[in-house]
């Protein structure tokens, strides 16, 4: 996509936004700027992004480039807005500028903040190429609230019972086959 | 369980909950006897789990902001470059028209279709999921060599107003998009030297 931008092809960049705007947006909102600011933030990145576009033709690392450079925008709109650290612990890494005020809440310092977007942004990405069986599996054990049990997750699925565990078993080798073949 | 014989299945349930307590005491003390091909996978598991959770969190800034963002692209280069070229059927499994070599069964409630520009042909193919939706696997050929292209970008466009458009995921000389809604669309693939538009693309009845 990032070479058929430099190609100047419009629906590139189109296909580039929509697909990392949530990224942004709620990296942003991660590390505790409220929603105008971090709707901000996704459109200095973004003008960021079309600037070093020649800069970005290995587009595995783009996700880590944007929760970085999101990572630094929110930075100075902290400092621009005077908005104050929600931490007095951070305050002073802040003024060092070696990192941005924790969220009311977040959990963690700023880094593992972004380490736990980048992670969570691959498994996004990730569970996106599994089946939607895997994808449904996967969302009744572990997202839905409260978790689905073995006997529910068998019924809504229509699978039997005692399928339940070995097909989570293979959805989470493939997840984790489809994230090593993303890293190489 | 001395040599590790714990199929990976076991260290979910263990994780889960799920084991009877006999089985889970066993675990339990394979694990702290030191086993650390079963500490990596459960911390494995247990760090998959959270990003699973996490990765559900993602929010889509309003769809002003996403369109803003998208402009700056046409206010700064104004003139696109590459040429976008109109696909024609060639076939449509729903049509009743007699199957084609390498056509596939697109089986109960599926489609298969075929496009054709000068340059490459285009395979799409609709399996409906038990949720309504489809699954969408499309694939294009050179016509000159034979060989799978993958394309940099697929985008469906709804013809409903207002919809956002969806993105495929290009993978290993297909793209996919896993969770399509009924309806009709614009493809639109970008290859690197042309963009190819399949323009109504009628999924579902």
């Amino acid at each position: 996509m990032v070479a058929l931008c430099l190609a100047n092809h419009p629906p590139a960049w189109d296909a580039l936004i929509g697909r990392y705007a949530a990224l942004l947006f709620t990296t942003a909102r991660r590390l505790g700027l409220p929603d105008a600011d971090a709707e901000d933030v996704v459109q200095e990145v973004s003008i960021l992004l079309y600037e070093h576009l020649a800069d970005l033709r290995e587009t595995t690392r783009l996700p880590h480039w944007l929760i970085t450079t999101t990572r630094r925008a929110a930075w100075k709109r902290f400092r621009r807005e005077n908005i104050p650290p929600f931490s007095e612990a951070v305050s002073e890494e802040w003024l060092l500028e070696s990192a941005i005020p924790v969220g009311k809440e977040s959990g963690g310092t700023p880094e593992e903040i972004l380490l736990e977007m980048e992670r969570a942004w691959e498994i996004r990405v990730g569970m996106e190429r599994l089946s939607p069986t895997c994808q449904r599996l996967l969302h009744l054990l572990y997202v839905q609230e409260p978790p689905a049990s073995y006997a529910d997750a068998a019924h809504q699925l229509q699978i039997p019972l005692n399928s339940v565990s070995p097909n989570r078993s293979r959805c989470l080798q493939r997840l984790k086959e489809i994230l090593e073949k993303s890293e190489d | 369980m001395n040599e590790c014989d714990v199929p990976p299945e076991m260290l979910a349930q263990y994780q889960d909950g799920a084991l009877p307590e006999t089985e889970r005491a066993r675990i339990a003390l394979h694990l702290a006897q030191g086993c650390v091909r079963c500490q990596t996978h459960l911390a494995w598991l247990a760090g998959t789990v959270r990003a699973i959770q996490q990765a559900t969190q993602f929010v889509r800034p309003p769809e002003r902001v996403v369109r803003k963002a998208s402009r700056l692209f046409r206010e700064r280069r104004p003139s696109p470059s590459l040429r976008d070229v109109l696909a024609r059927l060639v076939f449509d499994s729903r049509m009743g028209a007699p199957a084609l070599a390498g056509v596939r069964d697109a089986g109960s409630g599926g489609f298969q279709r075929l496009y054709s520009t000068e340059r490459f042909d285009i395979d799409l193919w609709g399996e409906q999921t038990e949720a309504r939706a489809f699954y969408l696997i499309g694939q294009v050929r050179s016509r000159a060599e034979g060989a799978a292209v993958e394309p940099d970008a697929v985008t469906l466009t709804p013809a409903e107003p207002g919809v956002e458009p969806l993105f495929a995921l290009p993978d290993g000389g297909e793209f996919h998009v896993p969770d399509l809604p009924p309806g009709v669309y614009t493809v639109r693939l970008l290859l690197a030297d042309e963009g190819i538009v399949l323009s109504d693309v009628r999924v579902g009845d």
